[in-house]
């Protein structure tokens, strides 16, 4: 059974001590909260690494990820808490391309397969700073506690790219995927 | 807007005792404070929207911020990011520091979010740095915080919108264009 969910309005004077109250003034209230549960999604884990050129070559005052090679090389990994009532995992990716490659950054919550998130610059005429984003379903990456691993390459081209950012939420339920609660 | 009845419900109210004491015949009473309460938790929970830090070490001679311009310089965005129907505010905190005795005049610092079509900016007041303002010192560094919020009016949530951090500098007046070094920057997304 799905619950219910709902942005309706409710009189304040529901809220009246002794006022009557009927059951489908309860409900409307349940539909309301899981409402505003539903909608604001959980930030799990982000990273933001730097651009290439702080300091000098000489004294270099910077580190960053970046990927320079045809093969996926690990650059993160870790443990996040994928809330049980989550229907969806949305990530986010951001690298700084040179002109003429494409990067790409794979993505694993869990047991669901990689999502690839491609930064494209073949077409570009100069370094570029581009974003890509995915989601995959719960159902796939399991609830609780999970492993992410984040891993990047060359697709093509010859350039190295800069990983800037990445970040991995929960996404918004749309009204008719909101789960029943586990304990019912 | 998703609320009861257009008003803003922002404090958790006390539930009497004597309403979920045992055979009281407040059921309905208690049942409802309880789930307007859970819904204020829910309502009113904030969010992190992103954090950008920016790596190095610190070196006197060798430190290089972003920020020596007098026009805006983007200093972190985050993309893809979710606002819900209740989401009224969206602010950030900027850590910055500078060398003693290079001290830029001013620092201005706004924050945009864009969400396609429509944008809602906000932006600090020039601050001022000096060692009063200082948060403190570290490694030879002062070290300052600037905090920026935007309240939403264009920006229709729900949805996906774009948060741009940028800052600038307002040079000495006849000195010379000094850098700022970022340290790091967090962003949070709320309900009033």
């Amino acid at each position: 059974m799905t619950a219910a969910s709902n942005a309706s309005d409710l009189s304040a004077y529901y809220f009246a001590l002794g006022q009557g109250i009927y059951a489908e003034d309860l409900a409307e209230l349940a539909e309301q909260l899981n409402y505003s549960g539903a909608k604001n999604p959980v930030y799990l884990a982000g990273c933001a690494s730097g651009d290439a050129g702080w300091g000098s070559s000489t004294n270099e005052v910077e580190t960053h990820a970046v990927t320079s090679g045809a093969s996926l090389v690990t650059w993160y990994t870790f443990q996040v808490d994928v809330p049980v009532d989550a229907q969806d995992v949305d990530v986010y990716g951001r690298m700084i391309v040179p002109a003429g490659d494409v990067h790409t950054m794979d993505i694993t919550v869990g047991g669901a397969s990689a999502i690839t998130l491609t930064f494209d610059n073949s077409g570009g005429g100069a370094a570029a700073s581009i974003e890509d984003t995915g989601t995959v379903a719960t159902s796939s990456t399991g609830t609780a506690l999970q492993t992410v691993t984040i891993e990047t390459q060359r697709s093509s081209g010859s350039g190295t790219a800069d990983v800037a950012s990445w970040y991995i939420r929960t996404s918004p339920i749309a009204d008719v995927d909101l789960p029943t609660p586990t304990n019912e | 807007m998703t609320s009861f009845d257009g008003r803003a419900y922002t404090g958790a109210e006390f539930i009497p005792p004597a309403l979920y004491h045992p055979a009281a015949p407040a059921v309905g009473d208690v049942g409802l404070q309880a789930m307007a309460a859970a819904y204020m938790a829910s309502r009113y929970r904030g969010q992190l929207v992103g954090v950008q830090t920016y790596p190095m070490r610190f070196r006197f001679a060798a430190h290089r911020g972003t920020v020596s311009s007098t026009s805006a310089v983007d200093i972190a965005e985050w993309g893809d990011v979710h606002l819900p129907a209740h989401a009224t505010h969206v602010g950030a905190e900027l850590w910055f520091a500078h060398a003693p005795g290079e001290e830029p005049a001013e620092v201005n610092a706004s924050l945009e979010v864009y969400d396609g079509s429509n944008t809602d900016t906000g932006s600090t007041s020039t601050f001022t740095l000096t060692e009063d303002t200082a948060e403190g010192a570290f490694a030879g560094l002062y070290t300052y915080r600037v905090l920026v919020e935007v309240a939403l009016a264009n920006v229709t949530a729900p949805d996906e919108v774009r948060v741009r951090l940028k800052a600038f500098v307002d040079e000495p007046t006849g000195g010379a264009a000094r850098d700022l070094t970022p340290l790091s920057a967090t962003c949070w997304r709320w309900t009033v």
